[in-house]
């Protein structure tokens, strides 16, 4: 079977946890537990016919006090930014890690993922302002499960195009 | 040291060690730790993908040295999480793969996790003052644990056991300095 390593990369909060444990486990939980180093987790899919396993690299947080090592990204096909919809400067980080993530692995697959959905009524970003980062982006909720397995589905093709 | 004393120490210090075979696989030398046997199924550690590759080019090159990786972070099956480290490890006779438990990491976490969630509320609610209250309450949490390290050394009864206080006592040290910065960081600065 063929393994594509695919990495989430965003600031701390923002839900990147929750969706692999949605991705993966269809579970969520709303209490947050902070990661620190790097959870390695596999799931095997079919893209375009073929069996492929992911090999999914949950990596810590980005703020001051834990930067994220670019080391982690080697091998990886591709890349998730997270972001949270209710924390602006949240993407700002997300959009800081793509820079970093080009200058360590080049131009592999990746989109930006702005999570919390499920609390559209207090996002700080207008929904519609997000397609002029220029980077393709999905809104989605790993509380509820929108649009979490289309993102990493959506990855999963581009990385094996 | 003899192989049965080495057999016994290696599981006993948390570490599951194994030597590079010439033709790549991987062979144990010595009885595996419980918590390694929970995690790993597949003796080619499938799982570690570029790390392998990358211990592979320093075992190649042949040069006597340790090679690490990590923390990387684990849920066991109480669904409490802790962290090991990967280390890859050429010598004069051999090569190996070692994985060992990394207790200073589940304690930089739990002051990461005091930290966070307290910015995170702070972010919500707006309450600048709650984030000093946090960090503070972080210092004490890193306190407590560099006084439980410092008993330990006081009645230290090998070196392992003194190598295995000081990593304690550097990791909460950090997680000190960390809380600190977060304490002495201006309230306004806790929205970003």
């Amino acid at each position: 079977m063929i393994q594509k390593k695919i990495c989430l990369l965003g600031g701390f909060g923002v839900g990147k946890t929750s969706l692999v444990s949605r991705y993966v486990h269809s579970i969520f939980s709303d209490k947050y537990l902070t990661t620190l180093g790097v959870k390695i987790e596999k799931k095997a899919v079919t893209v375009e016919e073929k069996s492929v396993e992911l090999i999914i690299w949950d990596l810590h947080g980005d703020d001051e006090f834990q930067k994220v090592n670019m080391s982690y990204l080697r091998g990886a096909s591709g890349y998730l930014l997270v972001a949270d919809g209710t924390r602006r400067h949240s993407i700002d980080t997300a959009l800081m890690l793509h820079e970093a993530a080009r200058r360590s692995i080049g131009n592999v697959p990746f989109i930006l993922v702005v999570n919390k959905v499920d609390l559209a009524d207090s996002w700080e970003i207008d929904p519609t302002a997000l397609e002029h980062f220029g980077v393709p982006v999905v809104r989605t909720s790993a509380k509820s499960g929108e649009h979490v397995e289309d993102t990493f589905a959506a990855l999963a093709r581009a990385m094996s195009a | 040291m003899s192989d049965d004393l080495l057999k016994s120490l290696i599981p006993a210090l948390d570490i599951a060690a194994f030597e590079r075979r010439d033709d790549g696989s991987f062979g144990s030398i010595a009885p595996v730790p419980p918590w390694f046997t929970r995690l790993v199924a597949d003796p080619a550690f499938p799982f570690l993908g570029h790390i392998l590759e990358e211990a592979n080019r320093f075992w190649l090159a042949g040069r006597p040295g340790v090679y690490e990786w990590g923390p990387v972070a684990e849920v066991d099956e109480a669904g409490a999480e802790f962290h090991y480290k990967v280390a890859a490890v050429t010598t004069a006779e051999a090569r190996f793969l070692i994985f060992q438990l990394d207790r200073a990491s589940d304690q930089i976490r739990r002051v990461m996790q005091t930290v966070r969630s307290r910015q995170l509320e702070v972010e919500q609610t707006g309450d600048a003052s709650a984030a000093r209250h946090a960090a503070l309450r972080a210092v004490r949490i890193a306190a407590d644990h560099v006084q439980e390290a410092l008993g330990r050394v006081r009645g230290l009864g090998s070196e392992v056991t003194a190598n295995r206080a000081v990593a304690e006592l550097s990791a909460s040290s950090e997680a000190l300095l960390n809380a600190v910065r977060a304490a002495d960081r201006p309230t306004g600065q806790s929205r970003a």
